[in-house]
């Protein structure tokens, strides 16, 4: 007689931020295999982006998801640009990383924070939240707005920032900075973090290639696969930053890697606001858009974000798709969860950043 | 090793049995991109094996190609990257019904995204190893993007009243 049954985790799951229903089949406390339901979350938006013009779109794309809405109308903008050939000016491109680096920093603090959560170590929980509330409350002094920015628009950045702000940007980061170090010590080194993360949902490098991973799941597990440095955008090819990887394959390696990425970004940011040249910060006049087809690729704080656009000379695509890093990460989970026991499910689900809305659409 | 990976595409593609059109586009920061057309999508298991291991399958888009000049109805485009060099290899389904080969034998990225495209375009992906819907239920028609839903049926049962007539009466209840 067989001693394997079947449990479901989710759709709706204290750990699980968004839903996704996991078919978990067990023998004992350890798991054998699952199998994954999708489409909780589906909301048409590649249709409904037909059926928006170009600049319509912008705003849709930005509402794909809170987490990295920032990545969605820059990488759109960046196809858009590709097929008009359109130029954004140095100050637009510089403008384009600040936003995209402090989103990132605000991305990673929540998902490692949602971790220790899910291991049941508030404490550190709340300290990671309050450390990313500073990037909440920058973005609203900034933007007007704590996670929808709207920093991009077609042809360059829509916000600038003067003296004022500039200083104020450059103080919170100075002040950002021994938190986080301090966070991130407190999370290398605490037994109790070590204990449940370590050695937990293994990803060795082999499967993160073959099943195509991205972003900071296959960097935890040594993979240098960032679009940053690969194909550089906006202004990242004048700007000097490391790309972080880890070595340990499982949920603390892919945590560390967040937490060191978070201080690039920061050093991303100064660069940026020593270099940033006066002058516009977006194309004015466009250029009409005539048909034509590209692809622009950027590196959300998931990973590798993919946007391929048609267009047919008219004010609306022709076709808009495009595919977010957690929609390739969900296939890892088969290899991560292997074995693992049933404990420690939330908490590898987790390890990988997950975002339905981004995945469904 | 972009150039590198450049080569490897013209070969590949010369390679084709039924032949294939390569192009190169750059964009402002001089990135490269590819753009293959197959003349035959039976080639297309052939490509997604031989640009194996550099190249790994990113995203599929299914598109209605709407040209007066296209010589399909869909056109499907496999998105590869190659160590940072983007390759869209396009294909057109054949068949009375569209019908693409599956690729995830090769590349484990295209599991999903054919599901997906099976279930929003109607195309036909075979020897896929598991084709059951991805994102929606088997109780909505498939071919989600190819539909026209008219307004009229979209806000029907939108109102309160009707809502709750609706499920009653599927209760088979008066309300």
């Amino acid at each position: 007689m067989s001693n394997t049954y079947t449990i479901p985790v989710g759709p709706l799951h204290v750990a699980l931020e968004e839903p996704m229903y996991f078919q978990v089949d067990v023998k004992g406390e350890v798991v054998q295999s699952i199998e994954m339901f999708a489409g909780h979350a589906h909301r048409g938006m590649e249709s409904l982006a037909l059926e928006r013009n170009f600049f319509q779109n912008i705003v849709l794309t930005e509402r794909v998801c809170s987490l990295c809405s920032n990545n969605h109308p820059l990488t759109y903008c960046m196809a858009l640009e590709n097929i008009a050939k359109i130029q954004v000016p140095e100050r637009g491109q510089y403008l384009r990383v600040i936003a995209d680096e402090v989103k990132r920093i605000a991305s990673h603090m929540f998902n490692v924070g949602i971790g220790l959560h899910v291991i049941g170590f508030n404490t550190l929980f709340m300290h990671a939240m309050e450390v990313r509330e500073t990037m909440q409350d920058l973005k609203e002094s900034i933007w007007g707005n704590r996670m929808d920015i709207s920093a991009n628009t077609i042809g360059g950045a829509k916000y600038d920032l003067d003296d004022e702000l500039e200083a104020y940007l450059r103080k919170t980061l100075e002040e950002l900075k021994k938190p986080v170090e301090e966070f991130r010590h407190m999370y290398a080194t605490h037994p109790q973090v070590k204990a449940r993360t370590q050695g937990v949902g293994i990803l060795p490098p082999e499967a993160a290639v073959e099943y195509g991973l991205g972003g900071p799941v296959a960097r935890g597990s040594g993979i240098d696969n960032d679009v940053r440095k690969e194909t550089p955008y906006a202004a990242y090819d004048k700007l000097n930053f490391n790309v972080v990887l880890g070595e340990g394959c499982d949920v603390r390696s892919r945590a560390l890697v967040r937490l060191g990425e978070i201080f690039e970004s920061i050093s991303l940011i100064e660069q940026c606001l020593d270099q940033m040249p006066k002058g516009p910060i977006c194309c004015d006049p466009l250029p009409d858009i005539p048909a034509g087809q590209a692809v622009a690729r950027s590196e959300a704080p998931r990973g590798e974000l993919i946007y391929y656009m048609r267009t047919n000379g008219t004010m609306y695509p022709e076709r808009l798709k495009w595919r977010v890093p957690t929609y390739v990460n969900w296939e890892g989970l088969r290899v991560m969860l292997d074995k693992a026991k049933v404990a420690d499910i939330a908490l590898i689900v987790n390890s990988i950043d997950p975002c339905l809305s981004c995945t469904e659409r | 090793m972009i150039n590198e990976m450049k080569q490897r595409v013209i070969k590949l593609a010369a390679d084709m049995p039924k032949g294939a059109e390569l192009n190169w586009t750059t964009d402002l920061k001089d990135n490269q991109f590819g753009w293959v057309t197959l003349n035959d999508v039976e080639d297309l298991p052939l490509f997604a094996e031989k640009i194996l291991p550099e190249g790994r399958l990113v995203t599929i888009s299914a598109c209605n190609a709407k040209a007066e000049d296209a010589k399909s109805f869909h056109e499907v485009c496999y998105h590869f990257v190659m160590k940072g060099l983007a390759v869209t290899v396009t294909v057109l389904p054949t068949g009375v019904e569209p019908t693409v080969p599956s690729i995830t034998q090769w590349h484990k990225s295209a599991d999903w995204t054919e599901r997906e495209m099976a279930e929003s375009y109607g195309i036909t992906v075979t020897n896929h190893p598991n084709p059951r819907p991805l994102f929606l239920h088997e109780t909505v028609q498939s071919e989600a993007m190819e539909r026209l839903v008219p307004l009229s049926t979209m806000t029907n049962s939108a109102s309160t009243n009707s809502l709750w007539e609706k499920i009653m009466g599927e209760k088979g209840e008066e309300s």
